[in-house]
């Protein structure tokens, strides 16, 4: 996750602490110590839920799925995750407002000492379930909308989808809730982003996420209308532009990029070329601490059945089950070869990727869209959207090195 | 002396089969459970995990989860026979109720 609005701009945001160590330098509340080098845990709660998204990546449905966590389980696994010191936990799904115990988990965690915030794509989000999940100790909502109203209502199967997850997030915002945007970016809805911001902005949203396909789940199905890699990089500019078109008038939206770590790369090269070679090098100091791609790192998912993932979007391996072994030994157990492999990925990744320039920003991006497209964990990103001349040099500032 | 007396016999894997992956490194190692991956059939799982494994591995074992049998101490909850909580289920809405308080943008 790349803070554009943080990189650009200066934006002071909660979250800097996890991104950038920039916990000492911001006067908002942040994530420090032990927990900051721990992953933050998306923990799908269920499998069901009430819209059918053509890109879910967790292939969800109005069906109960056999086999979720109950409450009892949720309770012990977030003990669980409380004791490893996971920052965060994600509530995602399916959709997890049809859990009825949504609640009660989210307090459990609070009370445990972890960040609890949500993922849904807010069509249940009644003035009632916002205030109770407010109450909860709920940090933060992310309302999935992906286009104006007719093409989100294509893409999440469900007429008045658009209006419906609006009014969610009117509902989240008149409760006090923080409440954002999380928007994945394709063929089909990127001339849509500028006009759902700007909706959203004036329905009183300031964070906005921007989210790259990744090819799992049914995600895999729609992999013919990813955008190019040409039209990617005109997305991306278009954010960064955005962004900074927001903040020179007084709005100080926060915008955030996700899935596709050749925009480590890019924001450094647009900072060069639009701001100069001083705030480029901010930028690639800011992304070093970074680090890179989190799979397998600094974020972990846990699926309703209990099984542990290298991202939310990989949902097709699994390294192994919260039912037989504590999450903190199964993430911790680098005698999996696969794992320890992606920790040390720089000794394994392939083609352009294994003397760019920007690999210790970058990491090789998607490991999983290496995968389904290459049938190569370590191959190049084939959303890659780099030249070969913005790669190619030895290294990006004069001076600047790995630690 | 504690006794493995959990056993976890909760499903994993709905949408396909899920199919549990040991690996050996070289041939004087013992075989490690290295996780499992989704597959419909065995041949599919036998691919998907040498795609994952095969630049580390001289052996891949697979075996259907619903086959595996898993006896333990740890007891998470009610995805274990014995366990103090069994019997309960995640509460989730049904279709009417789904349906019913799903927001499309009506008047309150």
């Amino acid at each position: 996750m790349i803070s554009v609005s943080k990189l650009l701009t200066g934006l002071d945001a909660e979250g800097d602490g996890l991104r950038y160590d920039a916990a000492e330098e911001s006067t908002k509340r942040q994530i420090r110590d032990r927990k900051q080098r721990r992953p933050v845990v998306v923990w799908n709660v269920t499998k069901q839920c009430n819209l059918y998204c053509d890109h879910c990546y967790a292939a969800a449905d109005t069906d109960v799925a056999d086999g979720e966590l109950s409450t009892a389980e949720g309770k012990a696994l977030l003990d669980d995750l409380a004791d490893y010191g996971a920052p965060v936990v994600l509530f995602s799904g399916g959709e997890p407002l049809v859990r009825e115990d949504l609640e009660e988990l989210v307090g459990y965690a609070a009370d445990a000492g972890i960040r609890p915030v949500l993922s849904t794509n807010g069509t249940l989000l009644t003035p009632e379930r916002a205030r109770s999940l407010r109450d909860a100790g709920l940090q933060y909502a992310g309302v999935s909308v992906d286009g104006l109203p007719e093409r989100n209502d294509a893409f999440r199967g469900v007429e008045g989808a658009f209006e419906g997850a609006l009014r969610g997030i009117e509902n989240c915002l008149d409760a006090g809730l923080k409440t954002g945007l999380r928007y994945t970016i394709t063929e089909r809805n990127a001339g849509d982003l500028e006009g759902v911001v700007d909706v959203l902005s004036d329905a009183g949203v300031d964070r906005f996420c921007f989210y790259h396909l990744d090819y799992g789940g049914r995600g895999t199905e729609i992999v013919d209308a990813d955008l190019s890699p040409a039209d990617r990089r005109e997305a991306v500019k278009l954010v960064c532009d955005m962004t900074r078109e927001y903040h020179a008038r007084g709005e100080e939206i926060e915008t955030l990029l996700v899935g596709n770590y050749a925009d480590a790369a890019y924001l450094v090269e647009y900072a060069r070329e639009q701001m100069g070679k001083a705030q480029a090098r901010r930028v690639y100091e800011y992304l070093r601490v970074n680090g890179g791609d989190p799979t397998g790192e600094r974020v972990a998912d846990i699926d309703y059945q209990g099984n542990v993932h290298l991202t939310q979007f990989w949902q097709g391996y699994s390294l192994g089950n919260v039912r037989d072994r504590s999450f903190g030994a199964i993430w911790e157990d680098e005698s999996n070869p696969l794992l320890g492999a992606l920790r040390n990925r720089e000794a394994h990744l392939t083609g352009r990727c294994a003397d760019c320039r920007y690999a210790e920003v970058c990491r090789g991006a998607s490991r999983l869209r290496a995968l389904t497209v290459e049938g190569d964990p370590f191959a190049p990103d084939p959303q890659c959207y780099l030249t070969d001349a913005e790669i190619g040099e030895t290294t990006p500032f004069d001076g600047v090195t790995s630690d | 002396m504690d006794i493995l007396d959990r056993t976890v016999d909760a499903p994993r894997g709905d949408t396909s089969r899920e199919w549990e992956v040991f690996c050996r490194e070289s041939e004087s190692e013992p075989l490690t459970h290295v996780g499992s991956v989704s597959a419909p059939t065995a041949a599919v799982a036998r691919d998907e995990a040498a795609t994952l494994f095969g630049h580390a591995v001289t052996a891949l074992w697979l075996c259907p989860a619903e086959e595996t049998v898993r006896v333990q101490k740890r007891d998470l909850g009610v995805g274990v026979t014995g366990g103090e909580a069994d019997g309960d289920a995640a509460p989730t809405m049904d279709d009417g109720q789904m349906n019913d308080e799903t927001l499309r943008g009506e008047a309150e």
